[in-house]
């Protein structure tokens, strides 16, 4: 580059932006060893501290214990303004110091109310906390407290989430933490240590989801197949994924959630319970809950329609199919027998889908996945029929050998470079 | 990882620092006010064992007022916070022996309501104390709840005594009597 500068070729801002292009493209910027460790240390500290926190030092009187609780506290403030004074952002210093005092003040706050007998549950304790350490992400700026700050949210809305009342302060929570993720997402594309964070943010969102259905009814279950199917859409619509791990998260999270939903529909019990859920079938018309159905479920039929993209796989072409049909049988309410029969059908069939294509293309990991999803099933049915012991060790060693033989064959023919 | 960050960042840094450490300290001096002011109770209670992963152990209180039922108004809600009207019996203990929305005389503090119900003689509620939990060493645990147990088996009453003070309750201690 220098020697097409000195040749006159370029000038020196082409050669700049030349270089820039460069470094914004150059694939990925691991994330130092020394800042793993640095922050694991933190962890484990701040981990240790809490637990020994909860002992109770009762023959301290109550100003040594006060005091006790607060010096890691103010320790960590004083490390975190060194770090602060003389490292660069993203650096060790600032994540470690950063990660140390967000477990001191969990710590702290902990004993203080441990000391003096202060009243509040758990999801009480976590909003101050989880209140007190975010602004460290933005002030710091400290990706670990952005994770560790999403998995506190996270719980939070799981403990209060589910209770009954409505909407939860989750989603308020969220709306703090979010800023920093969509300025990563414009910044930090090529860290990849950020990346985690879409799947991350989408397992939350998923977990979280019910409490948007508030009251519960069998339109939950509605909600959260649209919702699955929304995401495997999502994995290949337009300019995301283009973007590096939005399409695996996407991808992932989709699945996990399908593949769960198939197995919890795929036992007898549901579809027996399924018409008279909660009392009632489908959410009030006045309820938020049922335009969040009727969204949902527009959304996934308007994105089921569309186009796809050449070079689709086709297996998760298959597996956008499935929410659609499980829901039409779901809405149509097919007697017990009939539901129970159809998604079993439907596993067994995905999972020799998966097996053949696997064996067509040499795949191991599809193969296995096949076969997996298959035992899974036969496990499952262990619970709710009556085979006799007979029949089920049949199937066990059936399976088992399949496996082998699948595995050995596929490994033989990469041999032979079939 | 490295990347630019605005300088006046830093300000705003200590400066949430600083709010970290005046929420426990503004908690610990709210707590010590009642302490030092609040007038004293005796409560009945009965408690039980759960674990809270952060705080170690605990003993979960349950109070004898909490299943009495008191008289309201028809447009009181479940969870709605009212207030808990405290008088000296004459065994030592204390009772609440009303509430309302408005502010009593006396000590009072502030109660949440469990349970409504309507009956023959008009609307009745159960109310919920803001304190619950008694905190104990790891290693006393087991043993306090052994105690209890005996205590409770007896039939002799378990007090709890609490501060009470501008509407403020805290716990300082239990007293098996």
């Amino acid at each position: 580059m220098s020697e097409l500068e000195e040749a006159g070729i370029i000038d020196a801002a082409t050669a700049d932006r030349i270089r820039q292009y460069y470094q914004d493209k150059s694939p990925d910027r691991p994330v130092p060893l020394l800042l793993i460790f640095g922050v694991i240390g933190s962890l484990l500290t701040g981990l240790g501290i809490i637990l020994i926190v909860a002992h109770n030092w009762e023959w301290l009187s109550p100003g040594w214990q006060t005091a006790c609780a607060l010096i890691p506290v103010v320790l960590g403030q004083l490390l975190l303004i060194y770090g602060v004074r003389k490292h660069s952002p993203g650096s060790t210093w600032r994540e470690s110091s950063s990660t140390f005092l967000v477990f001191a003040l969990g710590a702290g706050l902990a004993m203080i109310s441990q000391i003096f007998q202060l009243p509040g549950e758990l999801p009480e304790f976590l909003l101050v906390w989880i209140l007190l350490a975010l602004p460290l992400i933005y002030l710091v700026p400290s990706l670990t407290v952005f994770y560790l700050g999403l998995i506190g949210i996270t719980w939070y809305g799981i403990l209060t989430g589910y209770e009954g009342r409505g909407l939860s302060n989750y989603w308020w929570l969220l709306l703090l933490w979010l800023p920093a993720y969509i300025w990563g997402i414009r910044r930090l594309q090529t860290v990849t240590w950020f990346r985690w964070s879409h799947g991350l943010l989408l397992l939350s969102l998923t977990i979280l989801l019910g409490n948007l259905t508030y009251p519960f009814t069998a339109g939950t279950w509605l909600i959260y197949l649209f919702w699955t199917g929304l995401l495997l859409h999502l994995a290949d619509l337009g300019q995301w994924s283009i973007l590096p791990w939005f399409r695996e998260s996407f991808r992932w999270i989709g699945s996990l959630g399908l593949w769960l939903l198939l197995f919890i529909f795929s036992f007898k019990p549901f579809w027996e319970q399924w018409p008279k859920w909660h009392g009632q079938y489908l959410p009030p018309v006045s309820s938020s809950s049922f335009w969040f159905l009727v969204a949902s479920g527009v959304l996934y039929l308007a994105l089921f329609f569309r186009r796809h993209q050449s070079g689709y796989i086709q297996r998760e072409m298959v597996l956008k199919w499935v929410p659609a049909l499980v829901s039409l049988c779901l809405m149509f309410q097919v007697p017990a027998l009939w539901g129970t029969a159809i998604l079993n059908a439907l596993i067994l069939g995905l999972g020799v889908y998966s097996i053949l294509q696997g064996w067509r293309g040499n795949h191991l990991a599809e193969v296995n996945r096949g076969l997996a999803i298959i035992l899974l099933l036969i496990c499952c049915r262990f619970f709710d029929t009556n085979w006799s012991f007979i029949v089920r060790g049949l199937l066990f060693t059936i399976m088992g050998i399949l496996f082998f033989a699948a595995n050995y064959w596929i490994i033989k023919r990469k041999k032979d470079g079939i | 990882m490295e990347f630019k960050w605005p300088p006046w960042t830093f300000p705003l840094l200590i400066a949430a620092l600083g709010i970290q450490l005046i929420v426990p300290l503004s908690t610990i001096w709210n707590n010590w006010r009642v302490l030092a002011h609040g007038e004293k109770h005796f409560l009945a209670c009965a408690p039980v064992d759960p674990t809270d992963p952060f705080r170690g152990k605990y003993l979960t209180l349950h109070f004898a007022i909490e299943d009495s039922s008191y008289a309201a108004l028809p447009d009181w809600e479940i969870d709605q916070t009212v207030y808990g009207h405290f008088i000296h019996q004459a065994d030592g203990s204390s009772i609440i022996d009303q509430i309302s929305t408005s502010i009593p005389q006396g000590d009072y503090c502030k109660v949440i309501i469990a349970d409504f119900v309507q009956r023959q003689d008009g609307y009745r509620v159960m109310i919920r104390l803001p304190i619950s939990r008694w905190y104990v060493e790891e290693s006393q645990a087991q043993e306090m709840e052994v105690r209890y147990r005996e205590h409770m088996r007896n039939h002799r009453p378990l007090l709890a005594e609490v501060h009470v003070f501008n509407g403020r309750l805290v716990l300082s201690g239990l007293r098996f009597l």
